[in-house]
Order: structure tokens, then C-alpha cells, then sequence
């Protein structure tokens, strides 16, 4: 079973790295935007798998908080980047 | 093995090739609203194949029902941060790519 | 190569890679949201490594508001970074290459990672991973004291350690110790570090315990160095105030409030109302669990903050106004710092030392250890929930004059 979660996690890593890639090329602002959310979709995962790898699956609690940070990250970038403030 | 584990594994497995999948086109498609469409709809459902898979192998109870629930915020979260996304682009008229326009921001 | 380090090195490059991205990037928008994906793969590396308390700490601060304080102070500033008229200064490049050179080889001092003869894991925290500190011999869980157990003298008892035998092996000491004849057990662990029975060791005070508080990170931090995270504490609260006198302008009769809500996007709109209970629920979650997971007063409260952040991002600010006026967030700003005193002063009222929380239950001193620690930890929960938030009202508010 190890070996699934290592692989998992291998796939994983490189999925961030692609992901990485257009964080950091852009070329829009949004495209950004969206690199950095699904980087954080990705982290989530991650989180919880390594809770397994490690057999320790009450990493979880690590993933909803992510989860809801992730989630309002997102939204104060998104509001700034439409209304240029935060209130 | 156990069933549980046969069933994790072949979760895990198109789990990872929907969201490699998915990445990939977040890197190669040619601008913001294709980006989106490969990566807005394979992170939620590789995510959440992979944590339903999870769940499979779960020792106790509790630990189960944190993992699905990570599932169902991931569900709710990440289409409505995509959705607010594409709407925020939209509204500042990013134009999409044509053959004959490149697109990109106004 | 264990799995761990595989996953480690792959996580560091790609902590490095997103480190030189945010200094080579010259949109400081961009810049921001990379700083909030190296925090998440930093947090990851700390998952990686086991230690919870600092990955959710990353998670929280540096993921979360830190990003969106970044992003409340470009508002303030240009998008774009001024380029630089000097590409290399070379005298910098020297010093800075010389004091990289000189922390790496410092750290060829430091234990190899997890190497099991480091130090961390031969004094005190064995005993606290063990759960064998205090009067619980050798074994886990809750415990009632033992029969005859005499609390005043548990707690009266300074740690020093009277008769020790020439053979460190030699466990018959713990049974003729002043320990013993005050009705405390020593615990098993103590036999099989020999160091703690050197002549003149003091044994830690029986602070300790014994399964009420199985999380070692919190009962170090509010107990083993209780002092320190108070003063933490009020330094959080001073840098609030500061700021509400750096920044805070008295607002003139008449004068509206200016906002921008979030409100034509109906289904974040939609999802943010249903989810900001939630984000409210786990954060007194986190606090409350502090002693039993990981997790804490500054993680819960940055949750907190930012479950009122986000009502602020989609309904405007004069709609947290509603909920939260400012003189409440100002008074809840003090009221944290004044729950964690306030339980050392408790503390000191029944006779014991200042936060010395075994002397809030009677009966059972892990139970009273277990409370105080919930205790101060709802005080810096509620003090850094509200010095974030006052932060984020101030760096909105500045803008919107």
C-alpha cells in the first residue's frame, strides 16, 4: 500500500511543478489566479496523503484548514483584482 | 490484499492521470479560458477521487468522515473559486483565443 | 532514501523555485499570490517533517492573512516593481555570500535529520511524548492521583533531588526519595535517563499532565514556558495598538462609509454566507483542541480573523462594522491579554505560582493543568483574531480616505 500513496504523491508533485510553471509564467493575472488555487487544490491532497504515507491520517485536520484558507486567499486576490481594494 | 486496498489503489490511480491530465493542460493549452476548462474541471474530480480512495483505507470512523468532508468542501470551494475566477476575467473583457486572435488582456 | 526524504527534497526544490519566482517577478501582484504558494509548500514540508503545530501555523498565517495583508498594502502601492538602476552590488553579493557560507557550515553541527542521539530526544520531551511526567508511573491516558496522594505537598514539592546512588541503574532511590515520602511516584522514564539522578539535578516541578494534555507542543508552550507566550501575547496586542495609533484617524460626524462589496457575484456570495459559520465553528475547534491536537490560540484565531475577513471581502466592511464595531474589536483586542493574566493572577489567588494551572482544580492537577491551558489559549486565540482583523480594517480603511 506504501508504494500506491508514493506513486500518488510522485504524480502529485509533478502536477504542482507543471503547475508551478504557469504560476510563475503568467502571462495574464488571472492565469496566476489560477495556478495559485489549483496549487492549493493540490496542497490539500498532498496534506492528506502524507497523513498516510506517514500512517498518521489525523493530518486530515491540516487539510479542511487549507482547504478554508485556500478558498479565502482566492477570494480576497480575486476581489482586489476586480475592484482594486479589500473593503 | 484486501478489497478495500484494490479499490483505493484503482481510485488513487484515476485519481492521478485525471489530475497529471489536468495539469498538463493548465501548462500547454494557448490561453486563460482553455487553461480553465482542462484545470477548473479535473482538479475538483481527481482531488476528490483521490480522497474518496483515501477514505477507503481509513482506520476509524471519525477520520473517515474528515476525509470526505475535506472532499465535499473541495467540491464546493474550488468550482466556486473557479467560477468567481473566469466571471472576474470576464468582466474585464480578457478576450478568449481564436485562430485569427491570439486573445489576451485588453 | 525513506520516502520522507524523497519528498522532502522534491518539496525544497520546489520551495526554492517558487523563492527566486517571487524576487524575480516584477509584478508585485504576482509576487503576493506566489508568496502565498511557497507558504503552502512550506507548510507541506513542515507536514512532511511531522511537526504539525508549525505546518498549521504556516498554513494559517502565511497561506492565509499574510497574503491578504500583502494584497491590503498594494492597494497603497504600485503594481509594478521600479526597476533596479544597479543590476549586481557586488559588495552585498560578498557579505551575503559569506554569511550563507558561514549558517551552512554552522549547521554541520547540528544533528543529522532524524537522527535518534539528538538532543530533543533525550531530555525533556520523552517524558512529555511518554506522558510518564508527574505522578502517572510508566503509564498513559488519564489518570486518578494515587492512594494517599497528598496534592499540597505535590505542589509545594521544588524538584530537588535529595539521595542519589552511586549506581545510576540503581532505581531504589525513587522508593527513598523526598518524592516518595510526599506520596508522589517518580516516573519510570527517570530510571532510564541516569542523567536526571546526577547529585544536585533538579527534576522539573510537577507541572505536568499526566494524559490531560497529550499534545507536547501546547503544554510546552503554555505551561513549560507559559511566561514566554504570554509576553508573545501582549507583544501581538502592542503591535494592534501601535497600529491603531499609527493609523486610525477619528471619523467626522456624516462622513459615510465608502465600499465595494462582492455582491454581483452570486454564487461566491452564495457559498461565503453558508461556509463563514463553518470557518467559525473550526476555528473555536482549533482552539479548543489545542491541548489534545494540533492547533492552538494563534492558529484558531487566525481562522477566526479570517472567517470575518472574508464576510468583509464579500459584504464590505460597513457590514463587519455592523457585527463587530470597533470599539468591540478594540475591547476584545485587551480582553485576550487580560484572560491569560487573569488566569496567572487566578493562579497566584489560590496559592500556587503565577500560571502555575495545577491549582485550578482541587482534586486532580492534570484536570486543573488541562483548563488553564484551554484557558490562555482562548485569550490568544481572541487577541490575535482581533489585532488581524484591526489590521486588515486599518490597511482597508486608509485607502478608502
Amino acid at each position: 500500500m506504501q508504494w500506491v500513496y508514493l506513486f500518488t504523491a510522485v504524480a502529485l508533485l509533478i502536477g504542482l511543478l507543471i503547475i508551478l510553471i504557469r504560476a510563475v509564467v503568467g502571462p495574464t493575472v488571472y492565469d496566476v489566479i489560477l495556478a495559485t488555487n489549483a496549487i492549493g487544490t493540490k496542497t490539500i491532497v498532498f496534506v492528506t496523503l502524507l497523513g498516510y504515507i506517514s500512517g498518521r491520517p489525523e493530518f486530515i485536520d491540516m487539510a479542511i484548514i487549507y482547504a478554508l484558507i485556500t478558498f479565502i486567499t482566492t477570494v480576497a486576490i480575486l476581489k482586489f483584482a476586480e475592484k482594486g481594494r479589500l473593503d | 490484499m484486501h478489497w478495500n486496498e484494490i479499490v483505493t489503489t484503482v481510485l488513487l490511480a484515476l485519481g492521478c492521470v485525471v489530475s497529471l491530465t489536468g495539469s498538463l493542460g493548465l501548462l500547454r493549452m494557448p490561453d486563460f479560458y482553455t487553461r480553465l476548462h482542462t484545470s477548473g474541471k479535473t482538479d475538483s474530480l481527481g482531488q476528490f477521487l483521490i480522497l474518496i480512495g483515501l477514505a477507503f483505507v481509513t482506520p476509524d470512523v471519525l477520520t473517515c468522515i474528515k476525509v470526505v468532508s475535506v472532499g465535499m468542501i473541495l467540491m464546493i470551494a474550488a468550482p466556486t473559486a473557479t467560477h468567481a475566477i473566469t466571471k472576474a476575467a470576464h468582466l474585464h473583457d480578457l478576450r478568449p483565443w481564436t485562430r485569427s486572435d491570439p486573445g489576451g488582456e485588453p | 532514501m525513506t520516502s520522507v526524504v524523497l519528498i522532502d527534497t522534491v518539496l525544497l526544490l520546489l520551495v526554492t523555485i517558487t523563492a527566486i519566482a517571487i524576487i524575480e517577478v516584477r509584478n508585485l501582484y504576482t509576487s503576493a499570490m506566489l508568496t502565498s504558494v511557497y507558504s503552502l509548500l512550506m507548510a507541506l514540508v513542515w507536514v512532511n517533517m511531522h511537526s504539525m503545530d508549525v505546518a498549521f501555523t504556516e498554513a494559517a498565517v502565511g497561506g492565509g492573512i499574510s497574503t491578504i495583508l500583502l494584497i491590503g498594502t498594494l492597494v497603497h502601492t504600485a503594481r509594478e516593481e521600479k526597476p533596479l538602476k544597479v543590476r549586481v552590488h557586488w559588495k552585498a553579493a560578498v557579505v551575503t555570500a559569506l554569511t550563507g557560507a558561514a549558517l551552512i557550515y554552522g549547521t554541520f553541527d547540528m544533528p543529522r535529520f532524524g537522527d535518534p542521539k539528538a538532543p530533543i530526544h533525550h531530555f525533556r520531551v520523552p517524558e512529555m511524548m511518554a506522558q510518564t511526567v508527574g505522578f502517572v508511573n510508566g503509564t498513559k491516558g488519564k489518570q486518578a492521583p494515587p492512594e494517599g496522594f497528598d496534592a499540597r505537598a505535590y505542589r509545594s514539592f521544588n524538584g530537588a533531588v535529595t539521595s542519589v546512588p552511586d549506581d545510576p541503574k540503581d532505581t531504589a532511590w525513587r522508593e527513598t526519595s523526598v518524592l516518595a515520602q510526599h506520596g508522589i511516584i517518580v516516573p519510570e522514564v527517570l530510571g532510564s535517563h541516569p542523567q536526571h539522578a546526577e547529585a544536585g539535578h533538579h527534576l522539573h516541578p510537577p507541572d505536568d499532565f499526566n494524559g490531560h494534555v497529550p499534545n507536547s507542543v501546547t503544554s510546552l508552550l503554555a505551561a513549560y514556558r507559559g511566561y514566554d507566550t504570554m509576553f508573545e501575547t501582549t507583544v501581538i496586542f502592542t503591535a494592534g495598538v501601535s497600529l491603531i495609533m499609527l493609523l486610525r484617524r477619528p471619523r467626522r460626524e456624516g462622513q459615510t462609509q465608502k465600499s465595494a462589496p462582492l455582491l454581483d457575484q452570486a454564487i461566491l456570495r452564495v457559498v461565503s454566507k453558508m461556509s463563514i459559520p463553518f470557518i467559525l465553528l473550526f476555528g473555536l475547534y482549533v482552539i479548543t483542541h489545542g491541548e489534545l491536537g494540533p492547533g492552538g490560540g494563534f492558529q484558531g484565531g487566525v481562522v477566526i480573523a479570517c472567517a470575518f475577513i472574508l464576510y468583509a471581502l464579500i459584504f464590505g466592511r460597513p457590514a463587519l462594522y455592523r457585527v463587530l464595531p470597533p470599539p468591540v474589536i478594540d475591547m476584545l483586542t485587551g480582553l485576550g491579554v487580560l484572560v491569560y493574566s487573569g488566569t496567572g493572577a487566578a493562579c497566584l489567588l489560590l496559592g500556587g505560582k503565577f500560571l502555575d494551572y495545577s491549582m485550578l482544580d482541587t482534586v486532580s492537577p492534570g484536570e486543573g493543568e488541562a483548563l488553564g491551558m484551554t484557558l490562555v489559549e482562548y485569550g490568544v486565540g481572541i487577541t490575535v483574531s482581533m489585532v488581524m482583523l484591526n489590521i486588515f480594517n486599518q490597511l482597508a480603511e486608509e485607502e478608502s480616505r
